[in-house]
């Protein structure tokens, strides 16, 4: 693994049993995250986007095959590594964000509690709470806050001391326009300051922001496109390439001519008949 | 007699300093047949309207009916089902038997509903699956299911496309507009504006008010 890496994954593997059978969420992932970027995971409903930010945040351990994250095989890591981890160098929002807040702590006592843990500053946590619109709820319990206003706190929470690895689920699924910019601006600048960060989302005003886009379907990575220029894209065992949708639009015949130059391998349209 | 009828509620949570006052006299109705969208920024009060419509709680001031009944005392899913912000799924239940549920308690036979909206909603290939076992957004499909199975007077969905993708928040559409041609009255509290578009009317909150 480079250096530089603050998550690499290999053929992830990701299986759930239970009484009515084994779901298959994640069918072999493979995926370095570096730090300064921010990596968007979209695909529709049950394409394994939430077992695979679980994994990568630590916070659950593979099936089968490599993942490592910020130095630890989570595979084989301890529980109390595993923990250490989160606690002091990942920010996670789960999709219930919910499950990120402690119920009985005032916003603002959640970010000291959190900075203290990750060893930062309690210098700008005021700042934290204005960056995701909450500045007049400092002092509100969370059984005041709004879902849409708990899911802002639970990013403002990732965020504190800008941790090396940044996983939010969703972060802006219940937030209105104005809000789910805020909350993407904030994602940007941790990025900006160092972190890696991943998120998912359905939401186009989100992907379209992306430093990396991977999308996910049936639990297998069916296309990655970076800084919306190179295109990346898996070729199946038997020898089938998926392309990304707005790739595919260039071929409305659906026919497509493969040249090979020299190592390269190039498609384009057929001649129209005349 | 409209189906459900906030009137002059204001409402608020906590008390002392932490005390936060969410909606100031605020009246909406919504008709039989209707399809209401419930817009408005985070933090606006659009969870506590559907509380309030929904029987969760009861209003500090003011009224909230259904065909004249107080909702609070209501309790019955061919009156008035739900969509929470959480879902409310039961996790020890298969998809099915979730959707089904209501039914069940009010003895009648789901199978065509269930069919229908298992078509409709894409849930067909998860049916039999526990809860835990199923992503957020399939929850969130299983729990619109289940709002709708009765055909019930009133439904309230909190936010019922937060977690889909496109396909599905299409498909999630139409089920809401046929529930309305079928005769109930929906309130849907929504930042999507593609239920926007198909709402007969758009209320728009802010700060506990509604917009004019």
């Amino acid at each position: 693994m480079p250096v530089d890496d603050i998550v690499s994954c290999e053929d992830l593997v990701k299986v759930f049993r239970s009484v009515t059978g084994e779901t298959h969420a994640l069918r072999g992932i493979g995926l370095e995250l570096e730090p300064g970027a921010l990596t968007v995971v979209a695909g529709p409903s049950g394409s394994g986007k939430s077992s695979l930010l679980t994994l990568l945040g630590a916070r659950d351990r593979p099936s089968a095959g490599r993942l490592t994250v910020l130095g630890s095989d989570v595979a084989v890591a301890s529980t109390r590594e595993l923990r250490r981890l989160r606690r002091k160098r990942i920010g996670f929002v789960p999709q219930r964000s919910s499950g990120a807040i402690f119920p009985h702590l005032r916003a603002c006592d959640q970010l000291g509690q959190v900075a203290s843990w990750r060893g930062a500053s309690h210098d700008h946590l005021d700042e934290a709470l204005a960056a995701v619109g909450l500045s007049d709820r400092a002092d509100h319990r969370p059984s005041a806050l709004s879902g849409g206003e708990q899911q802002r706190l639970a990013v403002a929470i990732a965020l504190v001391g800008t941790p090396s690895l940044i996983v939010a689920d969703e972060p802006t699924a219940e937030l209105d326009h104005a809000n789910a910019d805020r909350v993407m601006e904030a994602l940007l600048a941790a990025a900006a300051a160092g972190s890696a960060v991943v998120i998912s989302s359905h939401d186009d005003r989100v992907t379209h922001r992306a430093d990396r886009l991977l999308r996910l379907r049936h639990g297998v990575v069916s296309s990655e496109t970076a800084g919306r220029r190179a295109t990346a894209a898996v070729i199946d065992s038997t020898g089938r390439l998926q392309l990304p949708p707005d790739v595919l639009d260039l071929f409305p015949s659906r026919r497509v001519v493969v040249e090979t130059v020299g190592d390269e391998v190039r498609l384009r349209r057929p001649e129209e008949p005349t | 007699m409209s189906a459900l009828e906030i009137s002059g509620v204001s409402h608020g949570y906590g008390a002392g300093a932490g005390r936060v006052e969410v909606l100031h006299d605020l009246s909406l109705r919504v008709e039989p047949g209707e399809l209401v969208a419930l817009a408005g920024p985070s933090g606006s009060g659009k969870t506590t309207v559907c509380h309030l419509a929904a029987g969760f709680e009861s209003p500090e001031h003011g009224s909230v009916t259904i065909d004249g009944r107080p909702t609070a005392g209501v309790a019955d899913w061919a009156v008035v089902a739900v969509v929470p912000q959480q879902h409310g799924l039961l996790v020890g239940l298969s998809v099915e038997d979730n959707v089904c549920l209501p039914a069940y308690r009010a003895g009648v036979d789901p199978a065509e509903a269930f069919a229908r909206l298992a078509e409709a909603l894409d849930l067909t290939s998860f049916t039999r699956r526990g809860i835990a076992e199923t992503s957020l957004g399939e929850q969130q499909r299983t729990a619109v299911a289940r709002a709708l199975v009765l055909g019930s007077r009133v439904a309230v969905l909190d936010e019922p496309t937060g977690h889909q993708d496109d396909d599905h928040v299409a498909q999630v559409v139409t089920a809401l507009e046929d529930a309305a041609r079928g005769g109930t009255a929906m309130l849907v509290s929504t930042h999507d504006e593609r239920v926007w578009e198909v709402a007969d009317r758009v209320i728009r909150l802010d700060e506990g008010r509604i917009l004019a």
